[in-house]
């Protein structure tokens, strides 16, 4: 069948080599014949083979003038392009199957250089883009790794580069950034306030959707942390039905080529559908397809990263329909490619979600052990509230345990007399 | 964020985009630009003549020019003017009365079925046969009309009815008749979708009767309002055939209207009709525009609202004396609304030369020969030719409505693209037939099809469509919008949007098609003035014979009473549906 096919297409190719040939030398010929006549047909004759020839060699100009070398004495400005070429490839590679752990160890030892760089490096019309590059590659880094801390302050600084060089674009990314900086160190107030604003102007140029969409979506993952503040059922039910609102919106405006904001926007809609699930202890069907769409888009750009979180997601919907064991084997798929990538934090994040399964099923020694993993890939549990409420309750489940057999050997003593009764 | 599952409480976070914003566009498909293209073709074929008509409107002898306007200064359009005023006024105060009829229903929740069928019964049947049924009824004769005979029996004598002044009181009742019912199930469909737990709070705080009526009533149901005003203003500035057919030829001068004097003014060239049409249209179109403020509103009827399944107020408690009062007034209402069609059945029901001679409670005569004298080859051809028509419409209607419709609500149209095109096929909707039937007539004899039904029937769907696109629209736009666009997003949630579009729709895709089956049915405007001798739908063999009224009395109600036979079972029986379809977005 294929090789059918395969025949097919050569012969189609074929057919199309020797008809172009003939069309080549039918026109040649003319041309030729043009040539030889005298007056206004030479001239328009003449005037195509020259049109012919720029459209040939223009390109191959065009492209041997891009790879032209940077001038020697701009030095400074020849380092900012290496590194923000060098930023950007492993920003591509970071969370993906080939090169994600080592894009991220990249990260690790490169980031200091990168921020000491983007702040000490004087902003001009001609390093602008460079600089932006590398603000680029630190904000993925700060996302992955959920430093809002860090995220904020790369913002800032990318927005000041922004306003001196007069780039509503960038200064526009730069507002985004801060806001999700803001979500993420919890001041949904400030994140608010900077996404309520819309772009007056709107930035020039073609990325317009693109920043459409991070706007909406950021709003829809505002509105969930803005529902898991809330006090009651029904506020939390209406922040999450705005939530979905926003991220639809997000999925018409997405560019067609980004598929990094198709994934992530499927992620998104299905954590806000469990959320919704969980409220109305509904089954997380809708949950479950849109993980699925993300799993699939996931595979396709080869992206290790989202397909594990889109495994951590199917986890969660596995417990909402109550079958821990099916919850298990998705949290330790999603936990081992968290960390074929280097994604310490989710990967730590997995590690939690393993141990209260073993902490509901009485499992206390394995509970400790995997708890205290995900403590280590954090750097300690202080500040990460459910780690703090697991190991507490697996170390009180542990006392207990310890303490169990005693009580237990107790009871046997007191019961033997009556055994044989 | 920290989830709660099932004693765990799982922390999780969302995904975001980073690094360098994408260029490029979002998808667009362009399929559903192309699903346009049907609609476009079918409304060209008003387009165009309408294009045609409003140049011939300004083109003069010598160039072009506000010349034909004149036609306005006349006597005669002048006292057309002021009757279609007098008409709009009609129908405002209609409005008023379906309200009332409305509001009475409720107190009188078991005879409410009853008066219903009674009351949409007229709107069934087509206007001409109402407009013969009112001349039967008020035939000068005092042995053959009703209310002659009656009149003349307690006052020993009775005024002309159909005679100078007197006649508009016979054409307004005939229109009541017509549209009462209309209204008040409309608007009844409107108070039943009051939330029951609003109307409990209303109460509770003692807000009754006017009060209640002004503040909580009339406010929530000011879309319906809208809908039914526009519909009722649009067919009295469109009026024609029922003054045509109820009003005798000698009193035409007196009860002209704009319609009807673009008819009689149609022979006399192109310009001055082609003036008149397009006043005519820019005061249906002025309406309809400022209707539409009422309309751009979106609504959503709650889900089972009108199958009372919803907890949404239904009947009104009333005390047992109330309703028997309420009763003694609904009950005549039903009885004097029931017997137009009751004379015409009776009518049918006595031989010929019994009909042209005696009134239709005369006990000589009765017999099926009026049926019998009807029903030869031209009576079954018509009806077979009136069916292949309204088939042929409701079909395109539907088809191309769906796929316009969609387009509209969720093609993902630019916002101002879509704002014109609703607008336009509003403008659409209330063009009347005078507006594109002259060049339409002219270019149909030209290329030999005038009577085909095949023509016919795609001039009665572009005339259709506009207005069951408006309708589909807006039941599609009143679906979730979240599901649409996970739906169109996520290709797996397809078929549970499916599922759930197409139940909050079926009723508005029930209403276009009964509504366009029977009033193409019943159309009699169309037929006349497009249609050459060759087509003969069932209301111009009526028309025919209708002419030689007096003496063919019996002929005439009983071809009126097989007409009336399949637009009557099929509305009646699809009542419910297609309100709930014609207020599909409009509820409070």
């Amino acid at each position: 069948m294929a090789s059918a096919q395969s025949e097919q297409q050569q012969l189609r190719r074929d057919i199309f080599k020797v008809s172009g040939a003939l069309v080549l030398s039918v026109l040649g010929e003319l041309l030729a014949d043009g040539l030889t006549v005298p007056g206004t047909v030479r001239t328009a004759v003449t005037a195509a083979l020259v049109v012919l020839v720029l459209i040939l060699v223009t390109p191959t100009v065009r492209r041997l003038w891009k790879l032209r070398r940077p001038p020697a004495q701009d030095e400074a400005r020849a380092r900012l392009r290496s590194h923000a070429e060098r930023a950007q490839h492993w920003l591509e590679a970071l969370g993906s199957s080939g090169n994600g752990l080592a894009a991220a160890e990249w990260f690790e030892q490169e980031e200091k250089a990168l921020r000491k760089l983007l702040d000490m490096t004087e902003p001009t019309a001609d390093s602008v883009d460079d600089l932006a590059r590398i603000a680029d590659a630190l904000d993925t880094w700060y996302v992955r790794t959920r430093r809002g801390r860090e995220l904020l302050t790369t913002s800032e600084r990318l927005s000041s580069i922004a306003n001196l060089v007069g780039r509503t674009d960038l200064q526009e990314l730069a507002n985004l950034r801060t806001a999700t900086a803001n979500r993420l160190l919890g001041e949904l107030a400030a994140a608010a306030g900077l996404l309520d604003d819309e772009p007056v102007p709107p930035p020039p140029g073609q990325a317009n959707d693109a920043m459409r969409t991070r706007r909406l979506l950021e709003r829809g993952l505002l509105h969930l942390a803005l529902a898991d503040r809330c006090r009651t059922d029904d506020d939390r039910a209406d922040e999450a039905r705005t939530a979905r609102d926003r991220l639809n919106e997000a999925g018409m405006a997405i560019p067609r080529a980004d598929l990094a904001a198709d994934i992530a926007l499927h992620i998104n809609l299905a954590l806000t559908y469990l959320y919704e699930s969980a409220l109305y202890e509904s089954a997380p069907d809708a949950a479950s397809e849109h993980a699925r769409l993300a799993m699939t888009h996931a595979e396709t750009a080869h992206d290790s990263s989202a397909q594990a979180h889109a495994s951590e997601l199917f986890g969660v919907a596995a417990t909402l329909k109550g079958n821990h064991d099916e919850a298990r084997s998705w949290w330790q798929e999603a936990e081992r490619r968290y960390a074929e990538v280097g994604e310490r934090e989710a990967q730590a994040r997995c590690l939690q979600h393993l141990g209260a399964l073993a902490v509901a099923a009485g499992e206390q020694r394995e509970a400790t052990e995997l708890l205290t993993r995900s403590a280590r890939l954090r750097g300690g549990a202080a500040g990460h509230e459910v780690l703090e409420h697991y190991l507490g309750k697996a170390a009180s489940a542990d006392r207990d345990e310890t303490t169990r057999p005693r009580r237990a050997q107790r009871r046997r003593w007191c019961a033997w007399p009556r055994r044989p009764v | 964020m920290a989830l709660s599952v099932a004693g765990l409480r799982i922390e999780l976070v969302g995904r975001e985009i980073t690094g360098r914003p994408v260029p490029g566009r979002p998808r667009r498909a362009y399929g559903p630009f192309l699903s346009g293209l049907p609609a476009l073709a079918l409304i060209s074929l008003l387009l165009v003549p309408i294009v045609i008509t409003v140049a011939a409107a300004f083109r003069m002898s010598d160039g072009p020019g506000l010349g034909n306007f004149a036609v306005l200064k006349e006597p005669q359009a002048l006292r057309a003017i002021v009757n279609s005023v007098i008409w709009i006024g009609v129908a405002l105060a209609l409005v008023v009365a379906g309200f009332w009829v409305a509001l009475a229903g409720r107190r009188v929740p078991r005879l409410w079925p009853a008066l219903r069928l009674v009351l949409v019964f007229p709107f069934a049947v087509a206007v001409l046969i109402s407009g013969a049924a009112f001349r039967i009824i008020f035939d000068p004769a005092p042995e053959r009309g009703t209310v002659t005979a009656l009149v003349t029996g307690i006052f020993g004598e009775s005024p002309v009815w159909l005679g100078p002044g007197l006649f508009w009181f016979v054409v307004v009742s005939a229109f009541a008749w017509t549209w009462l019912g209309y209204v008040a199930s409309l608007f009844r469909a409107g108070l039943d979708a009051i939330p029951a737990d609003l109307a409990r709070t209303v109460e509770a705080e003692g807000v009754r009767g006017w009060r209640r009526l002004l503040a909580v009533e009339l406010p929530l149901l000011r879309p319906i309002t809208g809908v039914v005003t526009l519909t009722l203003v649009v067919a009295a500035v469109r009026l024609f055939d029922l003054v045509l057919g109820a009003v005798p030829a000698s009193m035409h001068d007196d009860a002209n209207v704009l319609g009807l004097h673009w008819w009689r003014v149609s022979s006399e060239g192109e310009g001055r009709p082609a003036a008149l049409a397009l006043v005519l249209f820019a005061v249906a179109a002025a309406v309809a525009l400022l209707g539409m403020r009422g309309l751009r509103r979106s609504w959503a009827v709650p889900d089972g609202a009108h199958s009372g399944a919803s907890g949404a107020a239904q009947d009104v408690r009333t005390t047992a004396r109330t309703r028997r009062r309420w009763a003694v007034v609904v009950a005549p209402l039903a009885l004097l609304w029931a017997m137009p069609a009751l004379v015409l059945l009776a009518t049918a029901l006595h031989d010929p030369d019994a009909a042209g001679v005696a009134g239709w409670w005369r006990a000589e005569g009765i017999g099926f020969d009026s049926f019998t004298e009807i029903s030869n080859a031209a009576l079954w051809w018509s009806l077979l030719s009136t069916a292949l028509i309204a088939l042929i419409a409701t079909l395109l209607v539907v088809g191309i409505g769906v796929v316009t419709a969609y387009l509209l609500a969720w093609g993902g149209l630019p916002r101002w693209l879509g704002r014109a095109a609703v607008t336009a096929f509003v403008v659409l909707a209330v063009a009347p037939v005078q507006l594109y039937a002259a060049p339409l007539r002219a270019a149909a004899t030209a290329a030999g099809v005038a009577g085909s039904p095949v023509f016919l029937g795609l001039v009665h769907a572009a005339a259709g469509l506009p207005f069951a696109v408006l309708l589909l629209r807006a039941a599609f736009a009143s679906v979730p919008p979240s599901l649409v666009a996970e739906a169109l997003h996520g290709q797996t949630t397809y078929s549970s949007a499916i599922a759930r579009v197409s139940g909050a729709c079926r009723p508005a895709l029930v209403a276009v098609a009964v509504l366009e089956f029977v009033l193409v049915w019943n159309d009699f405007i169309v037929g006349f003035l497009i249609s050459g001798a060759g087509s003969s739908p069932l209301s111009l063999l009526l028309w025919g014979e209708a002419k030689q009224f007096a003496t063919s009395a019996g002929p005439v109600a009983a071809t009126a009473v097989v007409a009336s036979v399949v637009p009557v079972v099929l509305l009646l029986t699809t009542w419910s549906t297609v309100v709930r379809g014609l207020t599909a977005g409009t509820a409070p």
